[in-house]
């Protein structure tokens, strides 16, 4: 669910009940203004009214001085009394009318000013009245109405016209305010009401908008939560790992059917029916398992033996998992069948530890060997030195004591003792070429060819035959000491087994393919059978005897054991009296620079 | 410093070697004398002047020494590295001369800092010639280091 950060900080309880809040307190706002609204226009209502009453009672005085003034001109034309009543009406009028008009005004200054102003005219008029009546009755007709005549020309009923005019113009300007006061507050009071009315309904839409959505979200969430529980259930189901949850006691409540196969029971049902207990081959494991929780729960994990139904013991791989469940400790666990992986492993300790022994085995018989060639080296030779060195002296300091029978004899323990040390020699070669640590760099054959063959250049030339190389040659990978051997020893060989009547033609050169190299050695020497082909690659196997072809027999197993440390071969192609040639192929150093 | 009159130290077990050797220096016709010893313990009492060679007037120190590696008692390889750390003859020239080509033997002897390794050949002749160049490198043409000869 989206939302501001706000919103998602307030819960939806407190601010639906915030705008419900809201909405009462408009709608109280709207009450009290009408009530004041109302309470006020009575109040107008009331004003009016009196400013009417007010207005009647400036009416009254004005018409009671007026019949006070007709009831005296009536007199004094007539003389009748009936006329002097109306006169003393009106004259009685004035008073209680003035006494009216100061009562209604009493909260009104201006208006008492203008009573003070009006009520000194009105005695002064109802004095002329009274006089007028006074002439008519002490004098005559006459006289009375000469002082009607004089009296109306005075402007004092003109002054009190006026006078009452002005109260009555107050007064209406008084109700105009009034009432348009009244009407604004009117107004004011349907504005509140209207945008009050407009204000709850916002609010009240604003918290159904609010309460719906909180509705759809809670909707979602428990879709979400039913979905989330399918799938809990069909992954504890379907699973290939045994599962069960179990309380503290050991009681069963709940399993998959894994579980079922793996103690090879019918039915859940009967699996929900054991004891925990009872799945392992010892029960107190169970126990062990369960009470090695640290406090505050958490996951074990361990390789225990269970007992299945059928009495057989598989190994298990257990994962136990504690948890609270309704305030009581629980645990989820999680089973592997690993009995096979247990044996095989088991078997593969087995043939590791045989293994082991056998490379300290080999490790022992190689030392041995070290020790063995080093003391063939060291002491097999010392006897050899003395054996020649002293036939040497002998010859030399004894020489013409001896007969040529005695030079033969000493000559002949010479050669035995140098054929020896030669023999011990190629042998500790071979040794060495067996055990010694081979490291592959990229080597020029070219210049191991040069080297092999300026060793020998000058027995060729003396024999008048040359070796000829056809550059270039390339670059393989090999240990430049070892690859020295092989060429010197292929073109020793060469060299050596010539035909009697010629003298050695050899020719060396290179064949790329694949990725390997193959050097050739050709001679024109006495070639050699294909049976003895491989033969003669074999350590001491010579096919010819010391007189004719001296040597140990040594130098071709040198050059194949050395083809074979250097990761490559070595071969012969040949036939008697055509020649020989000698091939070893070696693996082609990449992109080393030529 | 008159190299001649300082002995060539000899350490060589095989009687035979030993006599071979001698007849080799004589043959060369060498101005300096042969001292032999017969094993490590020897060389090392020898070059450091404890009894029976504690007077140098008839035993002074050598001008270069010929070290066999198979020595009874304590080995050439000892022998070489005790001289290297030794404050009086650390800086002895010393020239192994045995059977052995195992590459080992020639790198271990020249990690402890040997001069020359030379392997003895079989045959008069060519032990003669090796004593000829021996003699014209290390006793002719070599610079030779100062040893204190207290």
């Amino acid at each position: 669910m989206q939302g501001t950060p706000n919103q998602a900080r307030v819960p939806i309880r407190t601010r639906v009940n915030l705008a419900f809040a809201l909405a009462v307190g408009v709608l109280l706002a709207i009450a009290a203004a009408s009530y004041l609204s109302v309470t006020s226009l009575a109040e107008t209502g009331q004003w009016i009214g009196h400013t009417h009453e007010v207005l009647a009672a400036i009416d009254a005085v004005a018409a009671t001085a007026t019949t006070a003034e007709a009831g005296t001109r009536g007199y004094a034309l007539t003389g009748e009394e009936r006329f002097l009543e109306a006169y003393q009406s009106g004259a009685r009028g004035v008073d209680t009318g003035v006494a009216t008009l100061r009562r209604l005004t009493a909260d009104n200054s201006a208006e008492q000013r203008r009573v003070d102003r009006l009520e000194p005219l009105l005695r002064e008029h109802l004095a002329r009245l009274a006089d007028t009546v006074a002439i008519r009755r002490d004098q005559s007709g006459a006289a009375a109405a000469e002082r009607v005549r004089a009296g109306s020309g005075t402007g004092l009923a003109e002054s009190i016209q006026a006078a009452v005019e002005e109260m009555r113009v107050a007064e209406r300007t008084l109700l105009a305010a009034r009432a348009a006061a009244s009407d604004s507050r009117a107004a004011r009071t349907r504005w509140i009401i209207v945008l009050g009315s407009l204000a709850v309904v916002v609010v009240t839409a604003g918290s159904s908008l609010m309460i719906s959505r909180e509705i759809a979200r809670r909707r979602e969430i428990d879709r979400g939560l039913r979905a989330s529980e399918a799938r809990y259930r069909l992954l504890v189901d379907r699973n290939l790992a045994a599962i069960a949850r179990t309380r503290r006691d050991g009681a069963v409540l709940e399993c998959n059917d894994a579980m079922v196969r793996l103690l090879g029971c019918a039915s859940r049902e009967e699996v929900l029916g054991m004891n925990a207990s009872d799945f392992y081959a010892e029960p107190a494991d169970r126990e062990r398992l369960v009470s090695g929780f640290a406090p505050g729960g958490g996951v074990v994990d361990r390789e225990v033996r269970f007992r299945r139904k059928n009495g057989e013991l598989i190994w298990v791989s257990i994962t136990f998992l504690e948890y609270e469940d309704e305030g009581q400790p629980s645990f989820e666990a999680v089973m592997l069948d690993i009995t096979d992986r247990k044996t095989t492993s088991g078997r593969i300790e087995e043939l590791n530890a045989v293994l082991a022994r056998q490379i300290r085995d080999l490790a022992a018989a190689n030392q041995e060997l070290d020790a063995f060639s080093y003391s063939i080296s060291h002491d097999l030779r010392a006897p050899l030195r003395a054996m020649q060195g002293f036939s040497e002296a002998l010859l030399e300091d004894y020489g013409e004591r001896l007969d040529a029978t005695g030079h033969d004899y000493a000559q002949r323990i010479v050669a035995g003792s140098r054929q020896m040390d030669v023999l011990i020699q190629d042998l500790l070669a071979y040794s060495r070429l067996v055990r010694a640590e081979v490291n592959l760099d990229p080597v020029s054959l070219e210049t191991v060819v040069d080297e092999a063959r300026g060793a020998l250049e000058l027995e060729v030339k003396g024999r008048g035959g040359e070796i000829v190389v056809d550059r270039p040659l390339g670059r393989v990978l090999a240990h430049r000491a070892v690859l020295g051997q092989i060429v010197t020893n292929l073109l020793a060989n060469a060299v050596k087994f010539t035909r009697p009547d010629a003298p050695p033609r050899v020719r060396v050169r290179g064949e790329r393919e694949h990725g390997r190299v193959r050097l050739w050695v050709e001679d024109n020497g006495i070639g050699i059978a294909p049976e003895h082909h491989e033969r003669i690659f074999r350590a001491f196997e010579r096919l010819h005897g010391m007189q004719q072809y001296p040597g140990t027999g040594i130098g071709l197993a040198i050059v194949q054991k050395g083809a074979t440390r250097l990761g490559g071969q070595a071969g012969v192609e040949s036939e008697p009296g055509a020649g020989s040639r000698f091939w070893v192929e070696l693996a082609e150093a990449e992109g080393a620079p030529a | 410093m008159n190299a001649s009159a300082f002995p060539i130290l000899l350490v060589e077990d095989s009687p035979d070697d030993a006599l071979l050797i001698q007849r080799a220096f004589r043959k060369a016709n060498l101005a300096n004398p042969v001292q032999l010893v017969r094993d490590g313990e020897e060389a090392v009492a020898y070059l450091s002047g404890k009894a029976p060679y504690d007077d140098r007037t008839r035993f002074p120190l050598p001008v270069f020494m010929l070290l066999d590696l198979k020595l009874p008692r304590r080995s050439g390889l000892e022998v070489l590295a005790w001289v290297r750390q030794e404050s009086v003859v650390k800086r002895l020239p010393v020239v192994v001369l045995t059977s052995s080509r195992e590459s080992v033997d020639v790198n271990r002897a020249y990690d402890l800092g040997v001069n020359s390794y030379l392997t003895k050949p079989v045959g008069f002749e060519a032990l003669l010639e090796m004593v000829k160049n021996v003699n014209l490198y290390w006793l002719v043409l070599n610079e030779h280091p100062e040893i204190p000869r207290g």
